[in-house]
């Protein structure tokens, strides 16, 4: 563990790495369901199709907007099916302004459940991918309805998961990467 | 039990400088190395479910694999091996598309 408040080294990173706005949103307690291609689903990996997400957010947050957006190269367009269904809304503005305004994320990609860390957001990951210890897991969970009910009732470490992943977990340097493949016995 | 070939799977982003001299050190101490980009383009082919079975036969028979993944835009990096990490055979063996790429790079060897 290096020196230093966990705290410290968050608001550290959290400043090199997110964009600052000059400006609110302009809406919050919204649930972001961030989807990215729709590839195809696979049991216990990747369980969901997208509309099947966004179905679950809609049964699971029937008191809350829904704002859906486009991650991993998807295209925005790819959306529309979803317009005017409800509360949904679509939205192609960037990530960080989403997460940063958001209540929490329901996605499948790891990159946004890591971004969602950044900005101190819980979130849904529903997909066996990476940095998967923190975000609620149907998975683990057993069922998406516990993941639901939980996502507002934890009050998840995230600066010292944060300080873990990347002061423990994570290496910059190559020596180290060589190491690890000799430990693992190749 | 030693592997000679190991294929890496970038995540986050195209191999910089960094991922060039895992590789580069890899090969310094006999491992054969294959990139595995992260790149949407290059898995657009054999989307179909049997790519998946296939691949799931030859990797667990013939490939050894890791993958760094990008932590966000920063120079930190996540590495894990098939072995340490049983999320990371998920992905890899979970994503039809991707694993089309991997099947063709297989094949090319």
């Amino acid at each position: 563990m290096g020196e230093g408040s966990a705290d410290g080294f968050f608001n550290a990173l959290q400043s090199r790495t997110l964009e600052a706005f000059e400006y609110p949103f302009g809406m919050d307690d919204f649930v972001l369901v961030a989807l990215g291609p729709d590839e195809h689903v696979v049991d216990a990996v990747r369980p969901y199709s997208n509309a099947e997400m966004v179905k679950q957010a809609m049964d699971h947050e029937p008191h809350r907007q829904i704002i859906v957006t486009a991650v991993d190269g998807l295209d925005v367009s790819a959306l529309e099916v979803y317009r005017g269904r409800g509360r949904i809304s679509i939205s192609s503005a960037p990530i960080d302004r989403l997460l940063d305004a958001c209540a929490f994320v329901v996605t499948q990609d790891s990159q946004v459940g890591l971004r969602a860390l950044l900005h101190r957001k819980h979130g849904i990951q529903m997909a066996a991918c990476g940095f998967h210890h923190l975000l609620r897991n149907p998975f683990r969970d057993g069922r998406i309805k516990k993941s639901f009910n939980r996502v507002h009732r934890d009050a998840p470490a995230f600066e010292g998961y944060v300080r873990w992943l990347f002061e423990e977990r994570a290496v910059s340097d190559v020596d180290r990467v060589i190491e690890m493949v000799q430990e693992l016995g190749w | 039990m030693r592997i000679e070939t190991v294929n890496i799977y970038f995540k986050g982003g195209a191999p910089d400088v960094f991922l060039r001299r895992v590789g580069g050190a890899l090969s310094a101490i006999g491992m054969q190395v294959a990139y595995l980009p992260d790149d949407v383009d290059a898995w657009a082919e054999s989307v179909d479910h049997d790519a998946y079975s296939i691949f799931q036969d030859r990797a667990s028979t013939h490939v050894r694999a890791a993958s760094l993944t990008r932590l966000l835009d920063t120079d930190r990096w996540l590495f894990n091996g098939m072995d340490d990490d049983s999320f990371l055979i998920q992905r890899m063996w979970g994503r039809v598309r991707r694993m089309g790429f991997l099947m063709h790079c297989s094949r090319a060897r």
